[in-house]
């Protein structure tokens, strides 16, 4: 954000590798990913359903499911290897270094306790690792000014609207054990246009109050302008591009990014017929040859459909594209 | 050049009495759902409804296909009441709804080709098997799927295509009027591009009128003519979307405009959020029921329901700051 002092880098992900089994099956769902993260520093990762977002996220995080494997490449942070700690190593720094906030925050909390008494269990929790006493909750939310709710927590879930109940979520995974790293899986995607606003705001606060940095996954590119400073794309399991924010919105270099933005109703005017991407996106399990997005790419040319490409720097972006270097 | 009204929904109220608290205590309470709505939408032309979720859009459409029967109000299609039993047949027929979630309004049993001849059946359009065969193939292609996706079943499908799927189903009946629920509002930008497109070129095709109910102000922007935003069961503006959605006269449609993440990272500064939520549709405030939110309220804004009035052309909005003096809202309320 602020240039000056080149920080080192909290998490570096390096040709990461990620395959689920799918009956005979190998999908491999993250290939090749790269991307460095810096504190106070929020990433979006953009990229249609089945792109490899979510299993990204999961491996940061070590929740992959049991017939999902990481088959290569590494995750660091900070001097510690992710990819070779040990499941119970792995659980003491998820929720204290490292938090998740989820999509639905409705059906990640138990319906039959009290939202109180969760979050007690998960701030417990984490003192008995971190070993110091965390501050109380009706602290932390009248601290980002949720201290309405914060009166309210006795109540249950239901109680609550899924807009408190996100909001919470995110003051308590941000400001109890005070992690280095949030990931954010598509946290507003299921929330009004105002109710999102505010939880974006608060989300842009707690980055400003304590220097977290966010992976932020969404396929809301307007949330993405708003709120990130670098931008990743996501096609077929494989970066296909990283920018900063601006350059992603004004010059994009891949064909699939462009074409992304380009099928936006807002940047058409009304009732044109807006400019589509033919084809599908490919099932994971059998990705094209070559460049995964060749058989869709207007400017595909004969290495496309044999090469895979490599990372090319243009400008400030790295793009995966044969137009580029080579 | 303007064509005939062929929606109209006229002081449309739907109320729902809440079932009497334990030991029947107190006095039954009442959620008001939709309260007074009117718009009507001419031949050929497209109405978003837009607002944030339990402002009472669905329930709108619900009521005007019939699902729902108003508290007050008539539903009028051509000129004719829906809720005369002598027009329900064929009101059943020109309007179709298309709900948000393909999934669940799809028969996971039942193949694709079935949920397709099914309103055909109903409706008694297409006697012999081989030419409702032959009629869910040429609507298939109408939406841009091939003949083999027929045999398919839902789960086989993916979400965009589902949702081709459905609105086969819709046309099967060949109607006049489609209600749009949310019909993108759960699919990818690059596969909800090409949704919008085929909806556009149903819709010139066709001539079909279409109410499009949505949250995204974006997609209502490129696709309709005329917006009206609901706050809490009310139409609070309405009006040409250049208008509504562009310079927009009532507080709240300019907060919604305000909240909507635009994707440009150098329109930061604009992004504004409101603060609060939404009150509950069974406690609603006093006066104009946005005042707790609203950012530019005055003395009079909790006392005193605002009228519609008109701000432009064809543009009507209800806030106490669009009418020349307090006094003649004041007056004008107490009358209404």
């Amino acid at each position: 954000m602020t240039g000056g002092v080149i920080a080192e880098p909290t998490l570096v992900v390096n040709n990461l590798q990620v395959g689920y089994r799918r009956g005979t099956h190998l999908v491999r769902a993250v290939r090749n990913v790269s991307l460095e993260l810096t504190r106070g520093e929020i990433l979006g990762i953009v990229g249609e359903s089945g792109s490899g977002k979510s299993t990204l996220l999961m491996s940061i995080i070590g929740l992959l499911p049991a017939r999902a494997a990481i088959l290569g490449g590494s995750i660091r942070f900070h001097d510690t290897e992710l990819t070779q700690l040990k499941r119970e190593e792995m659980r003491r720094l998820r929720g204290v270094s490292i938090s998740m906030i989820p999509q639905r925050p409705m059906s990640s909390l138990s319906p039959v306790a009290r939202v109180g008494t969760q979050l007690h269990r998960l701030i417990d929790r984490r003192q008995v690792h971190e070993g110091n006493r965390s501050t109380p909750i009706a602290q932390i939310l009248s601290q980002v000014g949720l201290r309405a709710v914060a009166e309210r927590l006795g109540g249950y879930p239901h109680e609550f609207s899924g807009g408190q109940l996100q909001r919470l979520l995110i003051s308590i995974a941000a400001l109890s054990a005070k992690p280095e790293i949030l990931l954010a899986d598509e946290p507003t995607s299921t929330l009004d246009a105002t109710i999102q606003a505010q939880v974006l705001s608060l989300l842009m606060q707690v980055r400003r109050e304590l220097g977290l940095a966010i992976v932020f996954v969404s396929h809301d590119l307007g949330v993405v302008a708003q709120v990130c400073d670098r931008v990743g794309v996501m096609y077929a399991g494989e970066l296909v591009e990283v920018a900063d924010v601006s350059s992603f919105f004004t010059s994009p270099c891949h064909p699939y990014t462009q074409a992304l933005l380009n099928s936006m109703p807002s940047r058409h005017s009304t009732r044109q017929l807006l400019p589509t991407i033919t084809g599908d996106v490919p099932d994971l399990a059998n990705v094209p040859a070559g460049c995964p997005f060749h058989p869709r790419c207007p400017h595909a040319f004969s290495t496309c459909m044999d090469t895979p490409p490599a990372n090319q720097t243009v400008g400030t972006s790295v793009v995966r594209c044969h137009l580029y270097g080579g | 050049m303007t064509r005939p009204v062929r929606l109209r929904v006229e002081n449309l109220s739907k109320h729902f009495r809440l079932a009497k608290p334990l030991l029947l205590i107190g006095p039954t309470r009442t959620l008001y759902a939709v309260d007074d709505v009117t718009f009507e939408i001419t031949v050929g032309s497209t109405l978003a409804l837009v607002g944030e979720s339990g402002c009472g859009k669905s329930t709108v459409a619900r009521n005007i296909v019939g699902l729902q029967s108003p508290t007050r109000g008539r539903i009028l299609l051509d000129g004719r009441d829906v809720a005369d039993r002598a027009n329900r047949k064929a009101v059943r027929r020109s309007v179709q709804l298309i709900s948000q979630n393909p999934q669940s309004s799809l028969n996971r049993r039942r193949s694709i080709l079935h949920a397709i001849v099914q309103p055909l059946r109903v409706h008694h359009l297409v006697d012999s098997w081989s030419q409702q065969v032959a009629r869910a193939r040429s609507l298939l292609e109408q939406v841009g799927l091939s003949a083999k996706y027929l045999d398919r079943y839902p789960s086989e499908v993916s979400g965009g295509e589902l949702q081709r799927v459905t609105i086969a189903r819709a046309l099967a009946v060949e109607p006049t009027v489609l209600i749009l629920d949310e019909p993108t509002a759960s699919l990818d930008l690059s596969v909800k591009a090409k949704l919008l497109n085929l909806l556009r070129e149903l819709q010139l095709q066709l001539d079909l009128t279409i109410l499009w109910i949505t949250h995204e102000l974006d997609v209502a922007r490129h696709v309709s003519d005329q917006t009206a935003v609901m706050y809490l069961g009310k139409i609070i503006e309405v009006g040409p979307s250049s208008k509504v959605l562009r310079s927009p006269a009532h507080p709240y449609t300019q907060s919604l405009l305000a909240s909507l993440a635009v994707p440009d990272p150098s329109l930061r500064s604009a992004f504004r959020p409101l603060q609060g939520e939404v009150p509950s549709p069974i406690d609603r405030p006093t006066g104009c029921t946005f005042h707790t939110r609203c950012p530019q309220a005055f003395s009079i804004c909790p006392r005193v329901v605002p009228n519609l009035t008109l701000v432009g052309q064809q543009h009507l909005a209800s806030c106490h700051l669009l009418v020349p003096s307090p006094q003649s809202a004041a007056s004008s309320a107490s009358s209404g």
